[in-house]
This record gives C-alpha cells, structure tokens and sequence, in this order.
C-alpha cells in the first residue's frame, strides 16, 4: 500500500489544505466558462431569458409585453388573459434575470449563474465527500470525474435549470450526512435545499425527494427521527405551497400516462448506463452487495460504501419515479450527475487500492473517455441511436472532451446565430417575422415582432408578415393536428406565390445549442445540406 | 476467483477495453477500417431511410384514402386534418433522413474523420 512510499491511509485521509483542489477548480472554471456565450441562446434558453427581460421590465414573469409572447405550448402556460407564467417554475427566470440586472442582458450573463451552479457542484461535490467522509482520494475522483464528464459540461453550461438542480442535490446530500436529526444547521440546509430544488423544477423535486426519502427508509432508518423527520418534510412542503399556488400543475398532471412507464424506463436505463453509471460497474456493484456475506457486515465495514449504496438507490427511485411521466428527456437526469461521479469515483478509488494500474486506467477510461460506458451497452445493442444523431456525438465511443475542446475552440455555426444575424442586418424596425420554429431567440436577441413558433399565434389573414423562417422542424400538437403555426405555414401562407427565398450559408438545422446529449453537435455538418431560408414578402403596386 | 487473479484480469481486460474504444472512435476507425466503419453507418442511414420511406408511403395512402371519401362530419373532418398533419410530417422527416444519408455517403466519399 506504499508503493510511493508515502502510506496511502496517510494521504488519503488527512485533512487540511489539498492542493489537487485548486487544480480540479481551475480545469473546472476553463471548461465551464470559455466560450460560455460562443453560440446563442437555442429556443428553450430564450423562452427563459425571455421571461427575465420581463421580469426586469414587469417585476414578475409575464410571458406577453404588449408585443411578443412567449410560449411553447400554445399558451397552456397562463391563464387566460393574465399572461403570468405558470408553467415551470420561477428560480431560473429570476436567476437569468438578476444576472441581466448586473451585467446587461447578454449570452454570457444568462449562462452566468447557472455555470457558476456547475462550479459550485463540482466544489460541494468534493466537500461532502471529504468533510462527511473523511477521505480524499475519493473526494479528489468524484470531483474530477464531475468536471470531466461532457454531458455534465453541457448541462452547466445552458442557461437553464440544470446546474442549479444538481447543485441543490449535492447540498441536500451534504446536508443529510450532517447530523441533520439533532443540529439547526444541516437541517435547515436539507429543507432549504430540497425547497428551492421545487422553485428549479417540480419533476426533480419529486423524483428527488421520492428517492432521499425511500433511500434514507431502507439505509438510514436507524438515523431517521420521526418527529424531526416530519418536522422537516411539512417546512420543506411549506416552503412549496406558494409555488403550487402559482403553478398550472394540475394541466402538466393530465400529461401522465402510465402506459408509457415501460418505455419512459427503459429508456432512462439507457441514459444512465451511456452517460453516467456505466454497466460493467453496475454489476459490480450489484455483485458486491448481492453477496449474503457483505450484507450482513455492511454497518461496521465503511460508512462511505453505505452511502453509495445510498446514491444507487437514491438514482434507481429517481428514475422510476421519472418514468411515470411520458416526457422523457434526458435533461430530468442532470442533476443526478454528481450522484454518479460519487459512485463512480468510489469505485476508481477502490480499484486504485486494490491495484493501482486497474484504478488508474479505471479513471483514464472513466474521465477521458466514454468506452466504458458506450462499448458495453453497444455490444449488447441498448445504446439509443435516434436519427438526427452522428457518430461525433457522445452516444458513440468517443474522447468526450476532444469534442468539446473542437466546439469551444473553433467556429462551427449555429442556426440561431445566422438568423439572428440576418434579421439584425435585414430587417426593419416595424416588420414582422412569422417563424415556425426559433422564434424565442428572435424575440430575445432583435425587437423585431415575431410570430409563430409553438406560440399558437400567427397573424392575421389579411395582414401576412413581411418576413417567413422556416426551419426544419416539425412536430404535432397533442391532440395529433397541425401546430397552429405549421397549419399557418403551409395552408395560408403562398411562399412560392407571394415571397421571395433568400437562401443563407448556415444549414437548416433543428435546434441550435440544445445540451442534450442525443442532440448536440460539436463538429460542423457537413456538405450537402439544405441551407436556412428566409423569405421576404414581396411588396406589389398598390398592395401590402 | 482469488485475488491474484483478479489483479491479472482487471489491468489486462480494462487495457483492452481502452485499446478497442480507441479503435471503434470515429476519429480512428475511418482510417483504420474504413470499410467496415462505413458499411455500417451507411447501412444504418439506409435501413432509417427505407423506413421513412414506407412511412410516408403509408402516411401519403392514409390521406389520399380519407381525402377521396371526404365527408362533411366534424369527426371525419379532424381525421382528415389529422391525416394531412401526419403526411406533412414523415415527409419532412423523410426529407432529413435522405439529407442524412447524403451527408455520410459524402463523408465516406471523402474517406476520413472530420478532423
């Protein structure tokens, strides 16, 4: 055990100042923050910065001010006639917002706070695990395999909730190792945490809170003091009633469709076995604690090891719990991110004190590549492979951090930015733009009136707008009809008659920056593809 | 298995692992097996493109067979504009998957990784 001939139990366990700390942090800071404003804000970005414009302008979340609306669900998302957002919950609005307020309503700004987020889970991620633990070694792997996980880069860098999530979850972790049954402290942090997790989004709230709970029932029964324990989950549901208040969560309720557990599960499954928990650790584990004999010996053999089998099932309830509800995305997972880089560092650790070359290329393979993670689940034919991915995306045995170095330190386009570009440059001040997708960046980046999107809103008949974008994106309306907007589009609006096609460089892409995993790009696409167009009405004598 | 034996397998089959991942990655294999690496994420394109064209096919059947017996009734109606919806959008879907493939037959052509 000293091969260095220092006694590894010494540097693992000491405590005071660690010098790899800064070094995790510093790596952290270049990848979270440089180019953080390279590409603009795709549509789900900017319905949020949207809304914080807003929020400046109105004080609250409005998604109408006077001249543009937003929305994605055809104005489901208030009600009528009031125009303050119920949809999703207010933390990244006002986060997005008070950034605005400090530095200018920008790219870099709305991303601000929620790569700060990125950072700071990636500091209490090391904490907890050094503080309640007492173990460096892991605190060290868990910390760095966090900052060079891809997807996790990804997630922190969109100015969305997704960082906050994962920050709150490491709290409220950090803050259940505490002696959260006996201390103000810890337990004000749990409520505190798991409170705010709501104000972030209400699905990982109750995912989370489901899967600490029932975690906590089968391995910290012992710990778990009913009168605090209660205590602490009427406060935390206190904390969330002015948010239910507000909310339209009875409509997101009548989205649940029980039918699709099966998929919505199966799919989860995948997603963590190709970006976070890979198989072949997932069985040693299950392994491991399957052995009658560990069972018995769990208590006294290592309180660290308990508490990954705590983040296993924490991660197992959180995922059935998500698979109740047919929106299957895998941005719900990102804030289990951190739950397994803690495994997954425990297990590197592990290896590195049973044999220090299996524990290192353990790390190289968990760390710098994604092999371990995509090669199992391929040969046995559960990697999901939609159509709109490409083999330089992180769903195929890749360097993820190669991929994101490419992106970051080179221009590869963005959809969003050459139609931002050209209606700056184009446009005049009173024009309307009629797009049938990316409608939400317009608003935020031009002050152009923009129509259509998944707004629901379209022009008038008799007054056609001045510009048409149509991008390469389709999708039907719940009820299987037309969006409102594509129904515009294609059975009111005559391009071919009435506009003129401008045909931009940029290829017609779907979505822009989008994080998620199965959609992001890194590298440019490639020729031949279908260009962007806009098209400009074409004005006649004596006509509008 | 004892533990001596385990600190033969883990080192040597986590070596490989690596050895084959870097062999499979996108930025080796088209120059290492450019047939194979080719064959494969061209037959996927167009076992994707196949589909998408029997969809359309079956999409564009199921609008021309409601439009011909078009009738006045709201239910059919919505049928019909439901029918119309879906036609429009395996078409487009259809569209983007023959991009696809055109983009990957070009990549093939050019015989090498994007790098």
């Amino acid at each position: 055990m000293d091969g260095l001939g220092i006694s590894l139990e010494k540097v693992t366990r000491r405590r005071g100042f660690d010098p790899i700390l800064p070094v995790i942090l510093i790596v952290a800071v270049f990848l979270l923050f440089f180019q953080l404003d390279q590409r603009p804000f795709w549509q789900d970005e900017a319905e949020t910065a949207c809304l914080a414009k807003n929020v400046l302008k109105y004080g609250l979340p409005y998604a109408f001010d006077g001249k543009n609306l937003i929305s994605q669900e055809e104005g489901r998302e208030f009600a009528d006639g009031d125009y303050l957002w119920r949809w999703s919950p207010w933390l990244q609005i006002y986060l997005h917002a008070a950034s605005y307020y400090i530095f200018g309503p920008t790219t870099f700004a709305g991303r601000f706070p929620f790569a700060l987020s990125g950072l700071l889970t990636i500091l209490m991620t090391y904490v907890l695990i050094r503080r309640r633990f007492d173990d460096v070694a892991w605190a060290r792997a868990s910390a760095s395999l966090l900052t060079l996980w891809v997807p996790f880069l990804l997630y922190a860098r969109q100015g969305r909730y997704y960082a906050v999530g994962a920050l709150l979850t490491v709290l409220s972790l950090y803050a259940f190792r505490g002696k959260w049954g006996s201390r103000v402290g810890p337990a004000l942090l749990l409520v505190f945490s798991l409170a705010l997790l709501f104000y972030a989004n209400y699905l990982l709230f109750l995912s989370f809170c489901a899967a600490i709970f029932l975690a906590a029932l089968i391995l910290y029964f012992r710990e778990l003091r009913p009168a605090r324990t209660m205590i602490l989950g009427a406060l935390t549901a206190a904390l969330a009633v002015p948010g239910v208040l507000v909310s339209r969560m009875g409509q997101q309720t009548g989205m649940m469709d029980l039918g699709k557990f099966s998929d919505g599960l199966e799919s989860y499954l995948t997603d963590v076995g190709v970006f976070m928990l890979p198989l072949p650790l997932a069985l040693y584990l299950a392994l491991r604690w399957g052995s009658a004999p560990f069972r018995g010996r769990l208590d006294r053999r290592d309180p660290g090891e308990r508490f990954v089998l705590f983040l296993v099932v924490i991660l197992a309830i959180n995922i059935l719990v998500l698979a109740l509800v047919p929106q299957v995305f895998n941005r719900y997972l990102a804030h289990l991110y951190p739950v397994a880089a803690m495994i997954c560092g425990w297990v590197a650790v592990k290896a590195w004190r049973f044999q220090k070359a299996t524990g290192a290329l353990l790390f190289v393979l968990l760390g710098f590549t994604n092999y371990l993670h995509v090669l199992p689940m391929d040969w046995l034919g559960w990697v999901n492979r939609p159509w709109h991915t490409a083999f330089n995306m992180l769903n195929y045995p890749d360097i993820p951090l190669r991929l994101h170095l490419t992106e970051t330190t080179s221009d590869l386009g963005d959809v969003n930015r050459c139609a931002i570009d050209f209606f700056r440059e184009n446009a005049g001040r009173d024009d309307v733009v009629f797009a049938n997708y990316g409608d939400l960046p317009l608003m935020f980046y031009t002050d152009l009136q923009v129509l259509g999107g998944l707004q629901g809103r379209v022009p008038p008949d008799d007054h056609p707008p001045d510009w048409v974008l149509k991008r390469p994106f389709l999708t039907l309306s719940r009820e299987r009809f037309f969006m409102r907007a594509d129904e515009y589009l294609y059975n009111k609006l005559d391009l071919e008659q009435d506009y003129e096609p401008i045909v931009l460089a940029c290829p017609a892409e779907m979505w822009g920056a989008r994080a998620d995993p199965y959609a992001h790009r890194f590298l440019p696409v490639q020729e031949p593809f279908r260009r962007l167009t806009v098209y400009r009405k074409i004005k006649r004598e004596g006509g509008k | 298995m004892n533990s001596r034996a385990w600190r033969v397998i883990l080192p040597i089959g986590l070596f490989l692992l690596l050895v084959v991942g870097t062999l499979e990655a996108p930025f080796a294999a088209p120059r290492l097996f450019p047939r194979l690496f080719w064959d494969e994420h061209l037959g996927r394109a167009e076992r994707r493109l196949v589909r998408a064209e029997r969809e359309f096919k079956e999409a564009d059947e199921a609008y021309n067979r409601l439009r011909a017996s078009e009738s006045s009734q709201p239910e059919q109606r919505d049928e019909l504009r439901r029918a119309e919806a879906l036609r429009r959008f395996k078409l487009e879907f259809l569209l983007m998957i023959k991009e696809k493939r055109e983009q990957l037959e070009g990549e093939s052509r050019a015989g090498g990784s994007r790098e």
